[in-house]
């Protein structure tokens, strides 16, 4: 067998000198970071007193002054870093004077400045705070960016800023149809992205309904149920019958809003093929108190899938004395014995929560009522002792 | 006798080599993937994530056998997790202890018959299901006795998402661990069949209410040589692997699956351990068999932190356990996949990599061993090569640790202090006199086991999360 010692002795050497740098790039590391770190609080601790004076007039009219000197690209950063957190968490008028003092700052044309970087952490970083300080001027050469590459993880970091800059309805709309057209994310990721921009893209979404390619259509209606409510367009009522599972599962959610659906509607929609929606209306009416379809709700406590006939009981729970009827008669009924032990198990517990909830008139009439109505249909049954 | 074992000593060290040399191979395509970890590890907006209802929902499964000193925690950390949606279904496995017993009593569940449990998988017979409407999001199936993956079969038949994710009863997840492998997904919703999650060592950390609250490394031996070993696997290893969508393995402690594909392949493999490999390999292999695009990706920002084994009694029947589970993969699914150019990588280079140098690999490190033990006694001339070898082994040994800890520091800091590292490095170094050969020594005892069909689970003890805060109360 070949045996070269020489060689050995070659990669001893090798292996040492790597094993050197890596411990040096490790080590250097953690160093530049607590270095940073300390110069961060340094530089905290010195602007303390000008991020107390914005805090404290950050309600009132005058234009906030910047801070005095000239401000050397690392405070430059700290301070962003700060701002951009406060700009995260409000919202409204604060948000935006904290959005004109990182524009009198200069914070947008140093970013815009390093957004031609050739280093592409440094442009992603640059992306990140324009879209966080919302700067129109910067939509157009995110978009380019995004445009000029294939998409991966960081594009969809280029699409949020871009969406968060974004002033137009076209440039929304040029970007969601590059994201469609190009990516092969979830459509519920392309939905995510429109909320970080602040227009009102109804009609953008609307127009996606009518396209052929189902990504937009599912779009359209996932963004629909974002938007500020609309009168909804007849085309979702077409599309709950569409082949495609999302889609019609997306259509029903978004006629949840709609007020003016007929008994045959929430018939329909309560025996609709995909369970996720039948669980959606169950929980629909129980929230709206619609006591109208009690025994329809009462049909579904027999459905197959075990969240929709959880759904309708708890839903008929919170309809008040008429689900607590509806539940004893489906109890004591014809049902399945599945049925009939779920209405039992919601009966028994609603019985036992309003026990425990009895400290108000009404509250102790309620439960007296149900308690009436209880032993109408379960007369010395032992299980109220228990409950009781 | 003495040249055929000095030829032998030195071909089980070029194995060795090649075996580094390989890995070393897959650290860089890790270093080429960092990057773009970095980013999205940074710049990811994983808050506005946790608040949207776009994310799909997931349903958590939980085998659970005999779990009674951390299945509160893990219940209580799993529940408190950010995510939109999901649920969490607790599979008892016939456990002896009070596991089932502690999860009622603790979250007043309440029995029902199992009807609404699906069959879509066959398991060992399911006794009831329990739930309380309080916590609407808690599933406790109680099944018979009937392993790992009959357990997470049971919980596919139960749960209500499209998207299954296995965690271990013994593991706690980060708070934001299930969004970011979600975000993943949601890349590539169409591609993405399988994503895993990063395994790091929980022993010595500070864990409060179920979550990881401060991160130490471990005080104990073998937990301190085990974390140093996973971060090589999974910061040096997985990473690369899923670049090239090799990878062989999604942790049983913490992955997410696309569940119609799980079931396309008929769910885990029962009556032996090692189905995590198991479900990927065959996940590999349907995919490629029908010629579906896919991805089975590996998502190093999602953690979930387990407790390792402290003892050798523990570590020994873990380690026999994973070398019978391995051998079985091998035999039951890679030699179908083995040097098959139509399996693309898998077949090309995981599958022999892994047959090869993980299981054949005990064979020619011991044999090698004792010919170079026997050559020497031979000929005390020959000391001399064989110790710069084994220098050379140690040195490239270390080097793959030491650039796992790079990876670490490059995306991840989670061990910030500078003693830390040191420490880190002084075990990768050990690891090398004992350790190593141990584990070596363990997985040819799992074969054995694997031939006299021993299938037992071995030794596995639990100890509570807060099992230093309960020494603190006792004193």
């Amino acid at each position: 067998m070949y045996i070269n010692v020489q060689i050995a002795y070659y990669m001893i050497g090798v292996l040492l000198i790597l094993m050197t740098i890596f411990i040096m790039a490790t080590l250097s590391l953690k160093w530049n970071k607590k270095r940073v770190e300390k110069r961060r609080v340094q530089c905290l601790v010195r602007h303390k007193d000008y991020l107390d004076y914005v805090q404290m007039h950050l309600g009132e009219e005058d234009r906030l002054r910047t801070p005095g000197g000239s401000l050397t690209t690392f405070e430059r950063r700290v301070l962003q870093s700060e701002l951009v957190q406060w700009i995260n968490r409000l919202d409204g008028v604060y948000r935006h004077r904290l959005l004109r003092l990182c524009g009198d700052l200069g914070l947008v044309e140093h970013n815009l400045k390093r957004l031609g970087s050739h280093r592409p952490l440094v442009r992603l970083d640059a992306a990140y705070h324009l879209g966080a300080l919302r700067a129109p001027e910067a939509t157009s050469s995110l978009l380019s960016l995004l445009y000029k590459k294939r998409v991966d993880s960081s594009s969809f970091i280029y699409a949020r800023a871009a969406a968060q800059t974004a002033t137009q309805l076209s440039e929304m709309g040029d970007l969601l149809r590059f994201l469609i057209e190009n990516g092969k994310q979830d459509v519920h990721l392309t939905a995510d992205i429109t909320r970080e921009s602040e227009l009102d893209l109804t009609q953008l979404f609307i127009t996606f309904l009518h396209e052929k390619n189902p990504k937009y259509v599912k779009l359209g209606l996932i963004g629909l149920q974002n938007s500020v409510k609309a009168d909804l367009p007849d085309r979702i009522q077409e599309l709950t019958k569409s082949d495609d599972r999302d889609i019609r599962m997306n259509a029903a959610k978004l006629l949840i809003s709609s007020v003016d659906l007929s008994e045959e509607d929430v018939q329909f929609y309560l025996a609709f093929p995909d369970w996720e929606v039948r669980r959606l209306f169950a929980e629909w009416i129980g929230r709206s108190g619609l006591i109208q379809y009690i025994p329809l709700l009462s049909t579904r406590m027999e459905d197959v899938n075990w969240m929709v006939a959880r759904a309708s009981a708890a839903s008929l729970v919170r309809m008040g004395d008429e689900g607590f009827e509806a539940l004893c008669q489906l109890a004591v009924g014809n049902g399945s014995e599945h049925g009939r032990a779920l209405a039992r198990e919601f009966i028994e517990e609603d019985l036992k929560q309003s026990a425990a909830a009895s400290s108000h008139v009404e509250d102790i009439m309620s439960h007296n009522h149900k308690e009436f109505l209880y032993k109408k249909y379960f007369e010395n049954h032992q299980t109220l002792t228990n409950v009781m | 006798m003495r040249e055929i074992l000095l030829f032998y000593g030195i071909f089980a060290m070029y194995y060795v080599v090649t075996i580094n040399t390989i890995y070393f191979g897959i650290i860089l395509f890790s270093f080429r993937r960092i990057l773009g970890i970095m980013k999205e590890t940074f710049y990811s907006k994983y808050e506005a994530l946790s608040g949207s209802k776009h994310v799909p929902p997931i349903s958590i499964l939980v085998p659970a056998f005999n779990e009674e000193l951390t299945i509160k925690e893990n219940v209580r950390s799993l529940l408190a997790l950010h995510y939109p949606e999901f649920e969490v279904i607790v599979v008892n496995d016939g456990s002896g202890d009070k596991t089932l017993d502690t999860l009622i009593e603790e979250f007043q569940l309440k029995y029902h018959p199992p009807n609404m449990i699906k069959d879509t998988i066959a398991t060992a017979e399911v006794k009831g299901v329990y739930y309380n409407p309080d916590y609407p999001t808690l599933y406790l199936v109680d099944k018979e006795n009937g392993g790992k993956a009959d357990s997470l079969n049971a919980g596919i038949n139960l749960s209500n998402y499209s998207l299954i994710s296995s965690i271990d009863a013994d593991s706690l997840l980060e708070e934001d661990a299930l969004i970011r492998i979600a975000r993943k997904y949601m890349e590539n919703p169409e591609e993405n069949v399988a994503i895993g999650g990063n395994v790091r060592i929980a022993n010595g950390c500070r864990i409060q209410n179920g979550m990881v609250k401060q991160v130490n490394l471990p005080k104990k031996l073998l937990p301190m040589f085990q974390t140093v070993e996973y971060l090589k696997a999974f910061l040096g290893g997985r990473i690369g692997w899923s670049d090239v969508n090799g990878l062989i393995i999604v942790s049983g402690a913490f992955g997410v699956f696309k569940k119609e594909y799980v079931v396309k392949v008929g769910g885990y493999r029962g009556g032996y351990p090692g189905e995590d490999m198991n479900i990927i390999i065959k996940l590999h292999r349907y995919m490629l068999d029908h010629k579906l695009p896919y991805k089975i990706d590996f998502c190093p920002d999602a953690v979930c932190w387990t407790q390792a084994p402290d003892t050798f009694k523990i570590l020994g029947s873990q380690r026999k356990r994973w070398g019978r589970g391995n051998l079985k993969n091998m035999i039951e699914e890679g030699r179908f996949m083995f040097m098959r150019p139509k399996y693309k990588i898998m077949g090309m280079l995981t599958i022999p990599y892994n047959i090869i140098f993980e299981t054949l690999s005990p064979y020619f490190r011991i044999t090698g061993f004792l010919a170079i033990l026997g050559y020497s006694f031979m000929d005390m001339t020959g000391w001399k090569l064989m110790g710069i070898f084994m220098l050379i082994n140690v040195l490239y040994g270390t080097l793959l640790g030491l650039g796992s800890l790079l990876l670490e520091e490059m995306a991840f800091q989670r061990y910030p202090r500078v003693r830390d590292y040191f420490k880190m490095i002084l075990y990768t170094v050990l690891m090398f006199f004992g350790y190593r050969q141990l584990g070596i020594l363990w997985r040819f005892l799992g074969h054995i086991d694997f031939m006299r069909k021993n299938n037992s689970w071995g030794t596995m003890v639990r100890t509570s999360w807060n099992e230093d805060e309960d020494k603190e109360k006792a004193a």
